[in-house]
């Protein structure tokens, strides 16, 4: 029971890393770079929750999608300013990325000298905390607290309606095509950077949330967004890069994995899983758990 | 309907079209003839401004098309059914088709139209909800075909539409085309197949490496005694 106990702790973790894999894997399927500011949008959209909560004292769901308008905002300038003028030039592999990673830095730093260093945490009174007993096994009460069942039935709200806007709008559908061929989608009459700009906007409001998310358990800092970044792409490899359902479900198990692994082993370990399980599954299964083949990805 | 003259296209320092011109009448078949490698899709991408011209014009409906982008062309009435099909293989047949309405402002009519696929090709009513890349190549290039329609085109212009399949499921693809024809769609083929685009389209033109060598209509390309020899394997 100890086991389910840790695995329902691990759910909340691994529903704000699928958020951040999903921003992650959108961006890198249509528009093709690996956006490594993402984490700093993920840490800016935690500071701006912070902000709205501390000194305008908004509660948790308008601080929380405020946050996310942000969010897109930013990552759509940084697409605007960063990679739409590589884009001109053909965006050439190595410029991308060291485009993706001077702009994460710069992000990262200017917010340490904005903000400041020290970590800060959102008022502790943002959202109700109790702790509920689901059920019983052998006399034993299993339990999750009200501010983590929150956070991970939120993420389930963000994912559900992502994939229905992707199902069910043609705006969608034209980004799941544009991953798979944006110069035949070209041929539908598809503008590509209209489309890229939607993605952005996705990606960043995903970030931003998963910022907050986190604000709500931990204290937050400017250097957070660096083991997030660095987490929510390795899940994005796990799940099979640019498929959504495989960043969700990878986000989960990598989450229940840190869980399982900081209740048995050592919470000094529970970093170190995911990288681990990353690469167990690029061994066995190249493409990741739902990847799809080579050939496939254009 | 579309004129080309004097077209040129560089791949670095490949000169892959020669100063190569044609022209496309409202209402016909034209077909374009040439071997690997001599530039027909080059020509194609040229004319939907998908990759760069150097020299040359390309009009279409009276008006030059340099400077609009794919998404514009497509959007002023011409449309490509690119060479190897290019259909989306993760998103189902309807949604191919769907995206083929993409710029569609009336809804109405995109449905409309959907039902007259459906039912001129019951193969894809049958498997519309089916994810694309399971569907066989003949079904596939129905698909990419049936998608470009969507668009309602007034121009088509096909990249080897016969590539890669069977005999029987080629005289269907013909068929269709020459239905589609009929329907009032202008058509450019791009085929190596020359026995069959020749026997559908009205004229003719045969390219060698960037170049027309031969422009005539398609009965008489057919009698040609170089053609024969080179394209018609006899
Ligand atoms: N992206 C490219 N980069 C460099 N060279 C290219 C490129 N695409 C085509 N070429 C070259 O340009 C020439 C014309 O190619 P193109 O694909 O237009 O011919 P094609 O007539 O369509 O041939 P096929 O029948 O094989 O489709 C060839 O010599 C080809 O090698
Ligand atoms: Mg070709």
């Amino acid at each position: 029971m100890e086991f389910i106990q840790q695995v329902i702790n691990g759910l909340a973790q691994g529903g704000i890393y699928s958020l951040i894999a999903i921003g992650w894997t959108t961006v890198y399927g249509v528009v093709g770079v690996m956006n490594w500011t993402h984490g700093e949008v993920y840490m800016l959209g935690a500071f701006c929750g912070f902000f709205l909560f501390t000194r305008l004292h908004l509660p948790f769901l308008a601080g929380l999608l405020i946050s996310m308008v942000a969010g897109s905002l930013i990552a759509m300038a940084i697409d605007q300013f960063g990679y739409k003028p590589l884009r001109k030039i053909g965006m050439p592999r190595m410029a991308g990325f060291i485009t993706a990673l001077g702009l994460s830095t710069l992000l990262r730093y200017s917010s340490t000298a904005l903000f400041t260093p020290d970590p800060q945490a959102y008022p502790a009174n943002l959202l109700s905390y109790k702790l509920l007993t689901l059920f019983h096994i052998n006399g034993k009460a299993i339990t999750v607290s009200s501010l983590h069942l929150m956070i991970f039935l939120g993420t389930l709200v963000i994912m559900a309606a992502l994939e229905l806007f992707i199902r069910k709008t043609l705006t969608g559908k034209a980004m799941l095509a544009a991953s798979q061929d944006m110069s035949t989608l070209e041929l539908m009459g598809a503008n590509p950077e209209k489309l890229i700009k939607i993605t952005f906007a996705i990606s960043g409001a995903l970030g931003a949330a998963a910022g907050v998310f986190v604000g709500t358990i931990y204290a937050i800092n400017t250097m957070m967004g660096s083991l997030a970044g660095l987490k929510g792409w390795s899940v994005a490899i796990l799940g099979g890069v640019g498929n959504m359902t495989g960043s969700m479900l990878g986000g989960l198990l990598l989450g229940i994995a840190e869980s399982l692994t900081a209740g048995f082993v050592s919470t000094g370990y529970k970093d170190a899983i995911g990288f681990i399980i990353m690469i167990l599954v690029l061994l066995v299964k190249p493409t990741g758990l739902k990847g799809y083949s080579a050939e496939e990805k254009v | 309907m579309l004129e080309v003259n004097d077209l040129h296209v560089y791949y670095g320092n490949i000169h892959a079209l020669k100063g190569l011109s044609l022209h496309v009448a409202e209402g016909e078949i034209v077909s374009l003839i040439g071997a690997n490698g001599a530039g027909k899709t080059t020509l194609l991408t040229a004319i939907m401004n998908q990759v760069p011209r150097a020299q040359g014009s390309v009009s279409f409906l009276g008006r030059p098309t340099a400077g609009m982008t794919t998404p514009m062309i497509v959007r002023s009435g011409m449309t490509m059914v690119p060479e190897g099909r290019r259909i989306f293989p993760r998103c189902s047949v309807l949604d191919n088709l769907l995206l083929g309405a993409y710029a569609r402002k009336d809804k109405k009519s995109v449905r409309r139209d959907l039902e007259d696929i459906f039912t001129s090709y019951p193969r894809l009513a049958e498997r519309r909800r089916q994810i694309a890349g399971t569907l066989s190549g003949g079904e596939q290039q129905m698909l990419s075909i049936s998608r470009a329609l969507m668009s309602r085109p007034r121009l088509m212009l096909l990249d080897e539409p016969s590539m890669g399949l069977s005999p029987i499921i080629v005289e269907q693809v013909f068929a269709t085309i020459k239905t589609i024809n009929e329907g009032g769609t202008t058509v450019l083929l791009v085929e190596q197949n020359a026995n069959q685009a020749l026997r559908v389209s009205h004229r003719g033109y045969v390219m060698e490496t960037g170049e027309v060598v031969l422009e005539d209509s398609s009965a008489n390309l057919m009698q040609n005694a170089q053609v024969k020899e080179a394209y018609l394997g006899s």
